[in-house]
């Protein structure tokens, strides 16, 4: 696997049918403030466009937001669509109401595994500051 | 630069008719119910008109009355499930008969996915619940919205918004009840990702026809005017697309609009939007010849986040209705202490029914009085209307429709968050000292100095509050102002 060598730049979305946008537009402002090209897409975005953004701008990372309960079922399969786009080590976050909300509240531990095993790097609640959000990516960039 | 088609012009009959055909009935095989325009207004009439219960007619009379209808909002899969809800209420509080209902359909109805909507009722009856966060109209057709509409003592509009609400509103109009909002930017910044604007003028344009049809035939309709959006625009933004919106929708012959206000939660601001905005719907109308359309002012609420639990709700709902009361509406659209986990239940709804009497009882005769502060409000107000306005007029040669999707391309008319693909989107909003919704950043809107250094002024009084400067994350915290629990301490 080729070591990428990070040029600071974030594809940004809402996964799925979720039309809520929120969370996506707040990480595009913090995360440019922050000095990153952000690649940001909006609500209602199938997975083939975040590829497609990622391999366009040559990004660091895929930063996904779900907020309607649906992510398990929205994010599957999109860490092997990296790797067929020659996107190997690109990191994977998700952030949002990630799972329903029974499930979030009661089970993070086990929505957490699942989203590891799906090939996503972390993980984050609804609670996560978007300012966090850019330290943790620093931080997993080396780049801090 | 696009070109645009679109013009603010009245459909012709042949045009209405041709549109209808090809592009409305074979949309779902429901619409072979209502075929016949002659026989749906006939309907229409004895259902509405002839029981008493005509939409246009009872909010017109409340208006010339001076009293309030409460208008809780309802919409589940089976019509079983809406006869049983929406009965609840009207027998368990005191809606009866100062009363309206706001029905939603479904989101697979909106979008037009009557295939999903079909699966989505079959799945409902399975369950013995619903599995559908609205009333799909149209898989259901005009006979079982008839069954409501008879059943139901209280008139209803329907709400069946996104891209396309034409055969919803064809069944709703047939079968008695209120529909057609005058919607496009609206619905395009609410709802809408691909849609133009253009195009979305040119679906609506339909919708207005059609109730001005009924109503030019003895069926009275009073289209809502929204400015809900997204729950996150500048009052002055949303006037100004109510204002454009009138003028779209009486082109094509509506007599009666009823100016639906979500609110930002500020009195003194909010008072003076809904004020501003009825003064200049009509006098933008009478000056492209519009002068005998009929605007009456009526409140939805705060459409941004709700706090997740009942008394922070409650409180939400009871700041609203008092907003709405004491600003002058006469309908008030109530949410309910689900809002922020589900869509509505009977009992949630009967709940806020009993809320609002209850404001309106305390409230009684009493009207925010119209100070200084208020008349200030409305003069910034108004000249960031006019100023909007006339950017457009004068963009579309005179043509509001053509002037709004140059203004969308140039800049001007965009809001700060919305799923809509061709918003520009750099415009900051952020709340002062006293909540009201100022901007920290215009972006490109073609806003006067006035209206920007008012704003500025006004967001220095927080800064101060606070003790801190302005910066972006305000405006991100801004948008769960309402809707984080608070802290206990011990």
């Amino acid at each position: 696997m080729k070591e990428k060598k990070p040029n600071m730049s974030v594809v940004i979305g809402t996964i799925g049918d979720d039309a809520h946008i929120i969370g996506g537009w707040v990480l595009m402002h913090t995360f440019r403030n922050a000095g990153f090209t952000v690649a940001f897409l909006g609500a209602i975005v199938p997975q083939q466009d975040f590829i497609n953004a990622a391999v366009e701008i040559n990004a660091d990372a895929i930063l996904v937001s779900s907020s309607y309960g649906m992510g398990l079922i929205d994010c599957e399969g999109l860490r092997d669509k990296c790797i067929e786009a020659g996107l190997d080590d690109i990191i994977l976050y998700a952030g949002g109401s990630v799972a329903p909300s029974m499930e979030l509240e009661h089970n993070w531990d086990e929505v957490e595994r699942r989203y590891h095993e799906m090939g996503f790097n972390r993980v984050f609640t609804n609670t996560v500051s978007a300012k966090d959000a850019v330290a943790y990516l620093k931080e997993d960039l080396g780049v801090s | 630069m696009t070109e645009y088609a679109i013009r603010n012009k009245r459909l012709t009959d042949e045009e209405f008719f041709r549109i209808r055909k090809e592009e409305v009935l074979p949309q779902w095989e429901t619409s072979r119910d209502i075929e016949n325009l002659d026989e749906n207004i006939a309907a229409a009439h004895e259902l509405s008109v002839g029981l008493g219960r005509n939409y246009a007619i009872r909010v017109r009379e409340a208006y010339e009355r001076g009293s309030h209808l409460f208008q809780p909002q309802f919409g589940q899969a089976l019509t079983e499930f809406m006869l049983d809800g929406m009965g609840y209420v009207e027998s368990e509080s005191p809606l009866v008969p100062d009363g309206l209902w706001n029905i939603f359909s479904d989101s697979y109805t909106r979008k037009n996915n009557y295939k999903m909507a079909s699966d989505g009722i079959e799945r409902s009856r399975k369950e013995g619940s619903t599995m559908l966060n609205g009333w799909p109209i149209v898989n259901h057709g005009v006979e079982e919205a008839r069954r409501i509409k008879r059943a139901i003592k209280s008139p209803m509009s329907l709400n069946s918004t996104d891209e396309d609400g034409r055969l919803a509103s064809e069944t709703a109009l047939a079968a008695g009840w209120n529909a057609c909002n005058c919607r496009s930017v609206t619905e395009c910044m609410a709802h809408c990702k691909n849609i133009r604007l253009d195009e979305e003028i040119r679906i609506n344009q339909y919708e207005s026809r059609l109730a001005a049809i009924y109503h030019e035939r003895g069926v009275p309709q009073s289209p809502h005017i929204a400015c809900n959006l997204t729950g996150y625009d500048s009052c002055g933004f949303k006037s100004f697309i109510m204002v454009a919106q009138a003028l779209l929708g009486a082109e094509q012959g509506l007599k009666q609009i009823y100016l639906e206000f979500g609110i930002n939660m500020n009195l003194v601001q909010d008072a003076a939007m809904m004020r501003v905005t009825k003064r200049l719907c009509e006098e933008y109308c009478k000056r492209f010849g519009y002068g005998d359309v009929l605007f009456i002012q009526n409140n939805n609420m705060f459409q941004g986040a709700f706090p997740p639990r009942l008394e922070e709700c409650s409180a939400m709902m009871s700041y609203a209705v008092s907003i709405g009361i004491l600003g002058g509406s006469t309908a008030l659209v109530l949410k309910c202490q689900d809002e922020a986990f589900a869509t509505p239940s009977k009992e949630g709804m009967g709940a806020s029914v009993r809320i609002a009497r209850q404001i309106e009882t305390l409230v009684a005769g009493l009207r925010l009085p119209i100070g200084a502060e208020v008349k200030e409000e409305e003069h910034i107000l108004e000249l960031e209307v006019r100023t909007m306005m006339e950017k457009c007029l004068e963009a579309g040669d005179g043509d509001i429709a053509l002037g709004l999707c140059l203004g969308v391309d140039a800049g001007w008319v965009q809001t700060m968050i919305t799923p809509w693909k061709y918003n520009r989107g750099n415009v900051l909003l952020m709340r002062d000292a006293e909540n009201a919704m100022r901007y920290y950043d215009i972006g490109d809107m073609p806003l006067p100095k006035e209206v920007q250094e008012y704003h500025q002024e006004k967001l220095k009084g927080r800064a101060k509050r606070e003790g801190r400067p302005l910066d972006f994350d305000m405006v991100v915290a801004d948008l769960q102002y309402a809707s984080r629990l608070p802290l206990v301490q011990v």
